[in-house]
């Protein structure tokens, strides 16, 4: 077993190496491309030779990992370069969904094109923001604790399918729209300068488009993404507000005022439609 | 020395006369106002509007000494506020019989003011649509939806501007974007026909259509035809936009 693995790694390493100098890299990257693929293919060897798991489970499992080290990349070393492999690996998530989740696997579902156009647009925005470099609105203040935790959250997913009796396929992953959009508010969270108002605003759609899919396509989960955008769209705004100063239009109480009374009626509306799909109204 | 004041007088009243036509305010008034201003002053103005630039002379009423300009509208969002606050500005200067030198600086201080919030302006639209939505037949559902897709659709309106992106283009992309995200209603038990019709709606162009038909109807036919016309383009773009969705949509309607 240790001499195939050890096979594997060193075969990734060295082809790794190999296509990597097609891009003329600089000499002293060489060592950390060949680590990075031998670490990468030999999980991705071992979980589909020993554990069991096919291409997809395994294809999931190395973006969650990626999306992890991205971040805490850019948590504990921040940089303009970390900010831009997010965005990016932001745009190849959302373009995953859109792809592979709703243009291959849910062929069969009748609305299927117009979610996938929907996440090729999320998928573009998140691109456009790394090239653009221009946020819509201003927000300086980190919510390390609500962003730490919506990040955390599509990996509760996994684990309300299994107690919910569900084991793979069938259970929800952390590369699914739901758990896709509570990561995406919490990057927005995390990082002020991560994602734009348009991003922020396909989220709170995305939100009440899961509503619908907890009764239709029998996803309980995606309630996760409907108690957590409203608390993520309150912060976001009230930065926002607390960094206008003084002088604006409304008074900063009064659009204060205004956030919160929308948010409640929002939260009201999603209980109600909620109600409504789960039969109780 | 006349000379040199008629060229202060024609700067300030070129900018005030194009920063009023950019805020959306019909042409009669602009022209009345920067007469009225010119009264106050004691001088003759007369102005030849179009919708990218106006015309301006301005006389000296004692000597008869004139001077001419052309100058560029700028292109800026409406504002009813300052638009009324420019328009009393120019009756302070005839009743109050203000100094050239203190009109100008109180219309500094006038255009200075905060415009109103984008956010709220974000948030109060997004409602605002979701009500016509409403008013047009919608379902609670329906109107929940067309508030969220306002939401986005509004949003990538401000940022394509922000960018600089060409004005019918950002129309199209905002129709599709709000029209799209419209259409996730077909998946919901709703009326989803309304909410799809109704959620570019915020985009019509309502100050333009409403100043050209003024300008038309006030004898300032080729600048209120060129707004008219304007105007239309805007919505065959937001037509555009709405197209795109239906073309993708279409088959689920259809089935309704």
């Amino acid at each position: 077993m240790l001499t195939e693995l050890l096979n594997d790694a060193l075969f990734a390493a060295i082809a790794a190496c190999g296509f990597g100098a097609v891009s003329d890299p600089a000499m002293r990257v060489f060592p950390r491309i060949a680590l990075l693929a031998a670490a990468g293919h030999t999980v991705r060897f071992a979980l589909m030779n020993y554990c069991g798991w096919d291409l997809a489970a395994v294809s999931f499992v190395a973006a969650v990992v990626a999306g992890i080290v991205l971040v805490a990349r850019l948590k504990l070393r921040p940089s303009e370069k970390g900010k831009l492999l997010l965005d990016g690996y932001m745009g190849f998530i959302s373009l995953w969904v859109a792809v592979v989740y709703y243009g291959v696997f849910c062929q069969d579902r009748e609305y299927h094109v117009m979610f996938a156009i929907f996440w090729a647009m999320v998928a573009l925005l998140w691109l456009l923001d790394f090239k653009a470099d221009k946020i819509a609105i201003r927000r300086v203040k980190e919510h390390v604790v609500m962003g730490n935790i919506f990040m955390c959250l599509p990996l509760v997913y996994p684990v309300v399918s299994l107690l919910l009796g569900r084991g793979f396929p069938e259970m929800t992953s952390p590369l699914m729209p739901c758990s896709v959009a509570v990561f995406s508010a919490g990057v927005i969270l995390s990082f002020p300068t991560a994602g734009s108002l348009v991003t922020t605003m396909c989220l709170c759609q995305w939100a009440l488009i899961g509503l619908s899919k907890i009764n239709y396509f029998r996803i309980p989960e995606d309630f996760i993404l409907v108690c957590a955008i409203l608390p993520a769209l309150y912060l976001f705004f009230i930065e926002y507000v607390r960094t206008r100063g003084t002088d604006t239009k409304p008074s900063p109480r009064v659009l204060r005022w205004f956030i919160r009374v929308l948010c409640a009626v929002t939260g009201i509306f999603f209980l109600a439609v909620l109600a409504a799909q789960i039969g109780l109204g | 020395m006349v000379m040199e004041r008629l060229h202060e007088y024609l700067d300030f009243l070129s900018e005030y006369a194009t920063y009023l036509l950019g805020s959306g305010v019909h042409t009669s008034r602009v022209v009345r106002n920067v007469r009225r201003i010119g009264e106050a002053l004691d001088v003759d103005v007369e102005v030849n509007p179009s919708l990218a630039s106006i015309t301006m002379s301005v006389c000296d009423k004692p000597t008869g000494d004139s001077v001419t300009r052309v100058v560029a509208v700028p292109a800026l969002p409406v504002s009813f506020e300052r638009n009324s606050d420019l328009s009393s500005l120019s009756w302070d200067a005839v009743d109050r019989k203000m100094a050239f030198e203190d009109i100008r600086a109180d219309f500094r201080r006038k255009i200075s003011k905060p415009r109103i919030d984008p956010i709220f302006t974000l948030l109060i639209v997004a409602i605002a649509n979701a009500s016509f939505c409403r008013l047009f037949g919608g379902d609670w559902v329906a109107m929940g939806i067309v508030f969220t897709s306002t939401l986005v659709g509004f949003s990538t309106k401000m940022q394509l501007q922000r960018n600089k992106l060409n004005h019918f283009l950002t129309l199209i992309i905002s129709a599709f974007f709000a029209s799209i995200c419209a259409s996730a209603a077909l998946q919901f038990d709703c009326t989803a026909q309304v909410a799809i019709a109704t959620s570019p709606l915020f985009l019509v162009p309502g100050v333009p259509l409403i100043n050209g038909f003024i300008d038309m109807a006030e004898g300032y036919v080729l600048i209120g035809l060129s707004r008219l016309i304007t105007a239309s383009l805007m919505i065959a773009c937001i037509a555009i936009g709405l197209a795109a969705t239906l073309a993708i949509v279409s088959n689920s309607i259809n089935l309704l």
